[in-house]
């Protein structure tokens, strides 16, 4: 015997567009585009919170800062793991029924060489099998404008001779896509690049107002 | 794997999050049930394992996304209940194609239903895994 409060919509409205519905589209997902689409939309969840909270996280390593993610991952019941062994030292690692598996390279920005390092790292990892073909490049950035960032990198991603085809604009400009072919199984991995701004600076009165035109 | 190597399993790869806790405390319920009861339990009907026992929180939907994952001791599937209240169980590409467009084709009639997710029961049942390991 059911009732209306066990239908979809009232479970959805419910758990409020919270975690918690991330959590249940995920356990619903029945392919593995699905899979990587909920997953993103977790990690996007959990660094839209760091960066509201950017004022508690100044100063964190590049191991906390991925650790953080995987706490919120698993927090949400992904079945997440850190620098596990899979190709190498992955990162983050989801793994999710009939084999899906998605990896991210989690780096704190410093140079462009680093992300690149990152983006190979990410491509030899990846198993390139079915459910096992596409990846977050998640890049920390303390600095300001992430944004000018993100352009240098894709900019620099496409020019670097790996042959890489970058995707348009989804609208959210700190987020790009890109495709390249994957070396051992000859298929297409699809990576996710997305920068989170964590630049945070007091601002006194006193500079403030310095910064004001005088009368 | 026994029961008590899953609870271990859960609560080691799972250390810290609230979820394998209430995870733990669905499977001891579960196991508890009498077989009968096992064949359709609701998203709700797992929330009476928790200490909120009817209410549906980000907590419960993150423990039973543990137990649906890769650890397979629940598995999900539809029912469609149309607005005569009869009921149609959905094979799993018709779920999924409900919950993604929203819309379903009735059993019988052949009718379009919208807004499917007013219409559509998710429930739960335990996997061969599950009950392996209660034995």
């Amino acid at each position: 015997m059911t009732d209306i409060g066990d239908r979809l919509s009232a479970i959805y409205e419910s758990l409020a567009g919270g975690p918690g519905a991330v959590s249940f589209d995920f356990l619903l997902s029945a392919t593995h585009a699905e899979r990587v689409s909920v997953v993103r939309n977790a990690v996007d969840f959990i660094v839209r919170d760091h960066v509201q909270t950017r004022n508690l996280r100044q100063g964190r390593s590049e191991d906390q800062l991925t650790i953080d993610v995987v706490s919120g991952l698993k927090g949400m019941g992904f079945r997440a793991w850190h620098d596990a062994q899979i190709g190498g030292h992955t990162d983050i690692s989801v793994e999710g029924k009939d084999g899906f598996l998605w990896l991210c390279e989690a780096k704190k920005h410093s140079t462009y060489e680093w992300l690149l390092e990152g983006f190979v790292q990410l491509g030899a990892y990846c198993p390139g099998l079915e459910g096992q073909d596409a990846a977050d490049i998640l890049i920390f950035h303390y600095a300001v404008d992430s944004e000018a960032v993100m352009n240098e990198w894709i900019s620099r991603l496409d020019s670097a001779g790996l042959d890489v085809q970058i995707l348009p604009h989804t609208g959210d400009t700190l987020t790009r896509f890109s495709r390249h072919k994957h070396l051992a199984s000859g298929r297409t991995l699809e990576f996710r690049h997305k920068i989170v701004p964590l630049h945070w600076q007091t601002l006194k009165a006193s500079k403030a107002r310095a910064k004001q035109p005088k009368a | 794997m026994t029961i008590g190597e899953l609870k271990e399993e859960i609560l080691g790869k799972w250390e810290g999050a609230p979820a394998a806790a209430l995870s733990v405390c669905i499977i001891e319920y579960l196991a508890s049930l009498p077989a009968e009861e096992l064949k359709f339990l609701t998203f709700r009907s797992l929330a009476k394992a928790t200490p909120s026992k009817m209410v549906v929180t980000a907590e419960l939907a993150a423990a039973v996304n543990i137990l649906t994952g890769s650890l397979s001791l629940l598995d999900v599937h539809g029912l469609l209940i149309d607005e005569y209240e009869r009921e149609y169980d959905l094979d799993d590409d018709e779920f999924a194609a409900a919950r993604t467009t929203n819309s379903v084709v009735h059993p019988e009639t052949g009718q379009i239903i919208t807004n499917a997710a007013a219409h559509i029961v998710p429930y739960f049942v335990p996997t061969d895994r599950f009950y392996r390991a209660i034995k």
